[in-house]
């Protein structure tokens, strides 16, 4: 299976403390960066992907020294979008893909290898992660009815049929998928979910509905589109025995997040989810982790880091 | 080496070591009351016990095998119990148990007094259990959820998920709603997955 990264540079040069994807600085961004590939390869060196764009891979492997196995740079076509869709760079990298793969957050680190039947299931991912509407409580970051009432009721705009299905039917009991990993074997699905959250966001009136927000609404919207939206055509696409799609399930690396907490030690397994990227003891560690252990990358770093100060 | 089998290896402190083993020689396993109340004198005549581990480092590892021994304490319990009561399923209480030991996490180790607190509570409800105190498995078991523990991730993240997915196996004591909040910083969206590898 490939192990794929996506870095797109836009965001990252947008970079301000404490909006997504929430690091302190530019460096322990870098330094995530190199031990979650790094780390991986260890496990999947022989096939490893970055999708990125020119000046992605101009940073991370013309001047950190990255070493991935292929490179790829299908995000030059997303330059003109807000940086504010963070995730769309992700979403991108899913749908350039040909190959079966596992895609990587730069913020997770495979200890060890991922499980045998996950790396061959159809669609997996992370974590499911359970949340009510109306109930900020429970991944109180995931709110479908304000982007649908944005869209729906408040303009003409669009949203495919999976999420209206899964909506109605569902109501208010709902998960996501947490795509801290995330891939499959079955590429026509991941194809198509990831197509339709680029509809999402490519459709006019839609379109003219965004452009009125500010980033952080995007910042949450785009994470229904990635995270939210794939479970929804999983429901309903197995709920219609004519789809052909109908037989795919995810496959998760834990059954929940409480399950993820627990058993991350014993999978090898690290995210550093969240705001726990600002979290003082990661900051602490990261730096002589990387130091230690991949020296080469790290004075590189440090040398860019630098001189960017100096300008 | 590969850096996963060094970050893999546990390297508990000597004197956590040593703690330890002091602990598991003067506890009887088959009397949960002096296993837990043991533990918790080792911590709270050690005040400074729990810094000195952070300061090495080692405080995730030291939580981690403190958490397993009291979940093998609470095993023993549960066997002890399914002796009283023979006709209450002792396997869902068990589980219920371990979803305690599971959500006070390793992060509530930054904080003594929580700590202490945690284990103190918990001490007080085996030593009922012990005694025979509660009529049966469901009211011991409503003592253990009102505890005041201080939990990292609220459980009714775990409610949801039970809710949903094992609706039918639901046992009566999870359908609630956390009766505490938590009151410790570190929440779940702040605390790293497997940050301990780290």
């Amino acid at each position: 299976v490939r192990i794929v990264w996506s870095f797109w540079n836009k965001p990252f040069e947008d970079f301000k403390p404490g909006q997504a994807p929430a690091w302190t600085d530019q460096k322990s961004h870098l330094l995530s960066w190199i031990l979650s590939v790094m780390t991986a390869s260890e496990h999947y060196g022989d096939d490893t992907q970055l999708v990125t764009d020119d000046a992605g891979e101009k940073l991370l492997v013309n001047t950190l020294g990255i070493p991935f196995r292929h490179v790829t740079k299908q995000l030059n076509e997303i330059s003109d979008y807000d940086p504010a869709w963070w995730a769309l760079g992700k979403i991108k990298a899913y749908r350039a893909m040909d190959v079966p793969f596992v895609h990587i957050d730069s913020d997770v680190f495979l200890w060890s290898r991922l499980p045998k039947e996950l790396e061959e299931a159809p669609v997996l991912g992370q974590n499911p992660e359970y949340f009510v509407i109306g109930d900020r409580s429970t991944y109180g970051s995931y709110i479908p009815e304000r982007l649908e009432t944005s869209l729906l009721y408040e303009n003409q705009g669009w949203l495919p049929k999976e999420w209206l299905w899964y909506r109605a039917v569902f109501t208010n009991q709902l998960s996501a998928v947490c795509c801290g990993i995330y891939g499959g074997t079955k590429l026509e699905f991941i194809h198509h979910c990831a197509d339709l959250a680029l509809s999402i966001l490519n459709h006019p009136t839609n379109k003219e509905v965004f452009k009125a927000m500010d980033g952080q609404t995007k910042d949450l919207y785009i994470m229904l589109l990635e995270q939210f939206l794939p479970v929804a055509c999983m429901e309903y696409h197995c709920d219609n025995k004519f789809s052909r799609f109908n037989n795919i399930r995810f496959k998760y690396l834990f059954h929940s997040i409480e399950d993820a907490y627990y058993r991350a030690f014993r999978t090898g397994f690290t995210h550093l989810i969240s705001d726990s990227k600002r979290h003082l003891r990661v900051l602490q560690r990261l730096e002589p982790l990387v130091k230690k252990n991949y020296e080469h990358q790290w004075e590189k770093l440090e040398s860019w880091w630098l001189t960017r100060a100096k300008r | 080496m590969a850096l996963a089998e060094q970050r893999g290896l546990p390297q508990v402190v000597p004197e956590l070591k040593y703690q330890l083993a002091h602990y598991s020689l003067v506890a009887d396993p088959g009397h949960p009351v002096d296993a837990i109340s043991g533990l918790r004198e080792v911590l709270m005549a050690n005040p400074s016990y729990i810094a000195k581990v952070m300061a090495e480092d080692d405080f995730l590892l030291a939580g981690k095998k403190v958490n397993k021994m009291i979940e093998s304490v609470l095993a023993d319990l549960a066997k002890k119990l399914e002796e009283l009561h023979r006709s209450v399923s002792v396997e869902v209480d068990r589980h219920k148990v371990f979803l305690d030991v599971v959500q006070a996490d390793e992060s509530e180790f930054y904080d003594t007094a929580n700590l202490a607190k945690y284990y103190d509570e918990l001490a007080v409800v085996a030593g009922l259990y012990a005694e025979g105190t509660f009529e049966d498995l469901s009211e011991a078991a409503t003592r253990l959820e009102t505890l005041t523990i201080p939990i990292s991730h609220p459980r009714r993240y775990i409610y949801y998920q039970y809710s949903q997915t094992y609706q039918k196996e639901l046992p009566r004591f999870y359908t609630y709603e956390a009766p505490f909040q938590s009151r410790h910083p570190y929440r779940a969206e702040f605390w790293p997955i497997g940050g301990e590898l780290l």
